[in-house]
Parts: structure tokens; C-alpha cells; sequence
């Protein structure tokens, strides 16, 4: 083994060839991470002041109300009297940073897309016609490219991951702008349909770095948790090193699509469906055949996901009527580089995120409509 | 030989307790930046992405550098971050070969230069065959001349992997070397 190691050095020597370092190279790197630093800081600022424009909004808006009807601020953004926007009618949104914030309010509707961008906002937008309705950026503490957009349930609460240098953190915002850590040292934040149940990625033994190998379904009511930990080797990894889950989506009974990766340069995908009523341990649950990532339940129990089909290395996004039967590529999707997907909390409506940054929806009649651009991340 | 210098330097620029200033920064940044380009050639393959995620790593550490602390050794900090840099590049690399539509974002490797030898020749070419993690761990311990224990922090794994992927490695080059003769 000397032998190559010694030849081995030579060689690494011979390829790397010589460098030579740009004189102003340290104060250029210095420049753009001011700059970086300060558009955080006017994205935090902004949200800020759109917080307080908010406040003093509603304070007016209470003083002219009859005097004998006390109001809260809840109750004037239900009833849509706090100013909202009207939606912009341009398909599709090119999301800029520092563009202006207007209200911190939002309801939850149907049809409304939260997304984060990868010029650090956070918006939500109409699914219908891409029109930015309500801008957040900076409402979550920090800038929208480290935040992750997990639900929306019916009162209108944001559920999210966002990360704090590389520990994440599941919150939530109400529509009233408060905001609440649910979970610390958790990502991949799932809500299930009906709002009972959180599922989120962990990592084991509350380390703060490295891949989150651990499950926890959390009920909400109770607070009471459940753990799976020990993710079986996906079927192209049979040395399974560093593995860590990507995303979680709950499906009906109970189940929850798992989907994790692995490998230095997270080359191997699986997704394995979990029982959480019944299956104590990883080892108990389902793992699907192939190479898979970022599931999704529509409410028929169907589950899409992101993978490429068997004999074949072109990915795309792939529909399992049944867990037994093999998938057929998705009609509306499965012409875009699609890498993520999600399914509104009604479980009909699907977007998905090419690998452009593209954030496109389904409909039912088989065609995807582009929504907006530099998305990085998407709940509805 | 200039990667001697690695083994020094994290003590150099350990400074006494205090939050790293952008001017040390600036000094690690001279005197480290020729070096880890070259881990990153070593990594990626690819001479302009090499610099390129250099340069963008040092960005990342001047936008952090308040989060930096004397005992975390700058250098191990700013190595962390190029091979998570190029970790990056090299899936992004992936993704786009996964979508055939797309232009493969990587660029043909680099022109043998001082390969004279068949030997060498071929293990430059089994170097790039390797499974990334296997290649970084090699970098680091035979261009960094890193321990198993600094490979172990710097890759974010356990020392034993590091074992096994290295052990794995040299296998795998050593077969190439013995299938040519």
C-alpha cells in the first residue's frame, strides 16, 4: 500500500497545478458578504416597520369602531377590514429582494401559496395567477431563504423550518403576527391534514450538527412524541454513512411518507412509508423500490414522488395509485425537471418546484401553470 | 512544498479569545486561498469552479466571521466550508445530469500537466473515478497530510468512516494501478 501512497502524493501534487491568488481577492469576498449582511438587515427592518404599520392600522380602525364592540386585531383580519392588498395580476411573479412590504396579515385562503425565495423573501401569492398578495419578509426573524414553508392550516397559522446557522427550528405565525417556536433542533416540518398531528426530522441524542437520522411524531394536543430512529440503507447505498431526512408528508391512516438521503453528495434518494399506529421501528415500515425523494399524498391516497422509474435514470414526478403496483409518471408534471412537490392541506391541489427555481400548479385537467420564479421553497 | 504550511497555520491563526477581525480574516485569506483551491481542484475536477467556490466560501466566513471563536480554529472553519461549497457544486453537477434537458454543469478535467508517468497518469484518472466522499477523504489526508480525526471534523463524520473510506480508496487505486501492469 506504500507504494501508492507515495505515488499517490506526486500525483495529487501534479494535478493541482498552480494558483495564484487575486490581490484584492479578500476585500471583494469582504464587499459581497456586507453587502449580503445588509440586506438581511433591511429584510428585517422592513418586516419590522410592516409590523408596526400593522399595529397602528388596526388601532385606528378599532378607535372608529362602535365604542361598545371591543376588537381584536384577530377578529378584524377574519373579516378581511384590515387593509389587504388586492392581488397583482401578473403571471408569473419575478420575486426580487427588497421590494416593499404591505401587511403582515394573512387568512389562510384556498388558494394562497406561501413561498420562500432564494433573494430572501417570503411571500405569499395567489395560486391562481401568481399575484404576490401579502409580503412576510422578515416577519420570522430573520431572511426568507432560510425559512421553509410547511403548512397553512384553516386559521390561517404559517407553520415552518427555519435555520439558524445549521440548527433548524419548526415555529409558527399566527395572523396577528406572533410567532412561536414549536420545536427547536427540528426540520422537514409536516402538519397532518386535520391538524392534530406535527411529524419532523431530528437529530439523535440533540447533536446540533450533522444529518437529522431521527423521526418524531408529535401530538399536538397532548404533546406527547413518538421516535423512529435507524434509517435502513436506501437501495442504491449499501453502506449507509451520514443518512438524514429530507422531507416528511402524511398520508391517510396515519401514514407518513419518509423520504431521506445519503452519500457525500446526497446521491442516494429513498422514501419509505411509515405506519405511525402500528410500526415501532424504521425496520417495520415500507421501503419503496428505486431512487426517491420529496413525497406527496393527494387526498385520494395517492402518493406522488420524485423518481426515476426502474431500468431508467430520466427523473420525473411519479404517481403510486397503490404502494403495490409499479408508478406511472404524473400527466400535468412529469414534463418538468420537477424536485419538489406538495400537496395543499385539502389534498387536491399540487405545486412543485422545478429545478430552476420555477414553482409551477397542477390542475386536474393534466397541465401545470407557472406560478412564480426564484422559489426556494413552497407550502400551500 | 506550500501544503506544509496547513499544519501550522490553524495554531497561527488561533487569536487570543477574541472574535475574529475581517484583517485576520484577510491574512488567513492570503496566505490559505492557493491551498484550498487546490483541495477544491482535487474535489471538483474543474479549475474555474475551484475558484469560484473558494471565493464564495470566504464570503460565507466573512458573513460569519462574529460566529467564528478563537478555539475553532479558523482554518478547519473556512476548510469546512469550500468542501461544503463544493459538496454543493458537486450536487448540483448531479442534478443537472439527472434532468437531460439541461447543460452538465461540469467542465472536462483538467489538462494532465506534469503526468509524465503512466502510474501517475492513471491514478489521476482513478482519483476522479472515486465515490466523492472517498476522494475528499483522500485529498485530506494525502494532499493535507490531515489527520483522521481532522478529516473526521471536517467531513462531519465519525473517524471510523473516515477509516473505512480511505482504506476503500486506496483499494480501489491500487487495483487500477496493478489492472494496467
Amino acid at each position: 500500500m506504500s507504494n501508492v501512497e507515495d505515488k499517490l502524493r506526486s500525483t495529487l501534487a501534479a494535478m493541482t497545478g498552480s494558483v495564484t491568488t487575486p490581490p484584492d481577492g479578500a476585500q471583494r469576498a469582504q464587499e459581497i458578504a456586507r453587502g449580503r449582511r445588509r440586506t438581511r438587515v433591511a429584510a428585517t427592518a422592513s418586516g419590522v416597520a410592516a409590523l408596526t404599520v400593522c399595529l397602528i392600522v388596526a388601532a385606528i380602525v378599532a378607535l372608529r369602531s362602535d365604542p361598545g364592540v371591543v376588537v381584536t386585531t384577530r377578529q378584524r383580519v377574519e373579516s378581511n377590514d384590515v387593509t389587504t392588498p388586492q392581488p397583482k395580476v401578473s403571471s408569473p411573479t419575478t420575486v426580487e429582494p427588497g421590494q416593499g412590504n404591505r401587511v403582515t396579515a394573512f387568512t389562510g385562503a384556498p388558494n394562497q401559496v406561501f413561498v420562500s425565495t432564494d433573494g430572501g423573501r417570503l411571500l405569499i401569492v395567489d395560486a391562481t395567477n401568481g399575484g404576490e398578495l401579502v409580503d412576510l419578509t422578515g416577519q420570522v426573524g430573520g431572511p426568507g431563504n432560510g425559512v421553509y414553508p410547511a403548512a397553512v392550516n384553516g386559521n390561517g397559522v404559517f407553520w415552518y423550518t427555519r435555520f439558524e446557522g445549521t440548527v433548524p427550528a419548526t415555529a409558527t405565525l399566527t395572523p396577528d403576527g406572533q410567532r412561536q417556536t414549536v420545536a427547536s433542533n427540528a426540520s422537514a416540518a409536516a402538519l397532518s391534514s386535520d391538524g392534530r398531528r406535527l411529524a419532523y426530522a431530528t437529530r439523535s441524542n440533540g447533536a446540533t450538527s450533522g444529518s437529522p437520522d431521527t423521526v418524531v411524531v408529535r401530538d399536538l394536543s397532548t404533546n406527547s412524541e413518538n421516535r423512529w430512529t435507524g434509517l435502513p440503507a436506501s437501495s442504491g447505498n449499501s453502506a449507509p454513512d451520514g443518512q438524514g431526512v429530507t422531507s416528511l408528508a402524511w398520508g391517510p391512516n396515519n401514514l407518513l411518507a419518509v423520504a431521506y438521503t445519503s452519500g457525500f453528495e446526497m446521491e442516494h434518494s429513498a422514501v419509505l412509508v411509515l405506519d405511525t399506529a402500528t410500526d415501532q421501528t424504521f425496520a417495520d415500515a415500507r421501503l419503496l423500490p428505486g431512487e426517491l425523494r420529496s413525497p406527496a399524498w393527494t387526498a385520494d391516497g395517492t402518493l406522488l414522488a420524485v423518481g426515476a422509474p426502474a431500468g431508467t435514470n430520466a427523473y420525473r414526478v411519479l404517481r403510486f395509485s397503490s404502494l403495490n403496483e409499479t408508478p406511472s409518471p404524473d400527466p400535468a408534471l412529469s414534463a418538468l425537471q420537477v424536485e419538489q412537490i406538495q400537496v395543499d392541506r385539502s389534498g387536491q391541489h399540487v405545486i412543485a418546484i422545478d429545478v430552476n427555481m420555477t414553482l409551477y400548479a397542477a390542475d386536474t385537467t393534466g397541465h401545470a401553470r407557472r406560478i412564480a420564479d426564484h422559489v426556494n421553497a413552497a407550502a400551500w | 512544498v506550500e501544503h506544509s504550511l496547513v499544519g501550522t497555520a490553524d495554531r497561527d491563526v488561533a487569536m487570543s479569545g477574541k472574535v475574529f477581525s475581517d484583517d485576520d480574516l484577510a491574512r488567513l485569506y492570503e496566505r490559505e486561498y492557493a491551498n484550498l483551491v487546490r483541495v477544491a481542484r482535487l474535489l471538483l475536477g474543474d479549475e474555474g469552479a475551484a475558484d469560484e467556490a473558494v471565493q464564495e466560501a470566504f464570503v460565507r466566513v466573512f458573513g460569519a466571521r462574529r460566529r467564528i471563536r478563537a478555539g475553532d480554529e479558523p482554518l478547519r472553519y473556512v476548510r469546512t466550508v469550500v468542501i461544503n461549497e463544493c459538496r454543493g457544486r458537486l450536487r448540483r453537477r448531479r442534478i443537472s445530469r439527472r434532468h437531460p434537458h439541461l447543460p452538465d454543469a461540469s467542465s472536462p478535467p483538467p489538462e494532465e500537466r506534469v503526468l509524465q508517468d503512466d502510474d501517475c497518469r492513471r491514478l489521476a484518472h482513478a482519483v476522479r473515478q472515486l465515490p466523492a466522499r472517498q476522494r475528499a477523504c483522500v485529498v485530506l489526508r494525502y494532499w493535507l497530510e490531515l489527520s483522521e480525526d481532522d478529516i473526521a471534523r471536517t467531513l462531519g463524520i465519525s473517524a471510523g468512516s473516515v477509516k473505512k473510506h480511505s482504506h476503500r480508496a486506496l483499494a480501489s487505486l491500487e487495483r487500477a494501478l496493478e489492472e494496467q501492469q
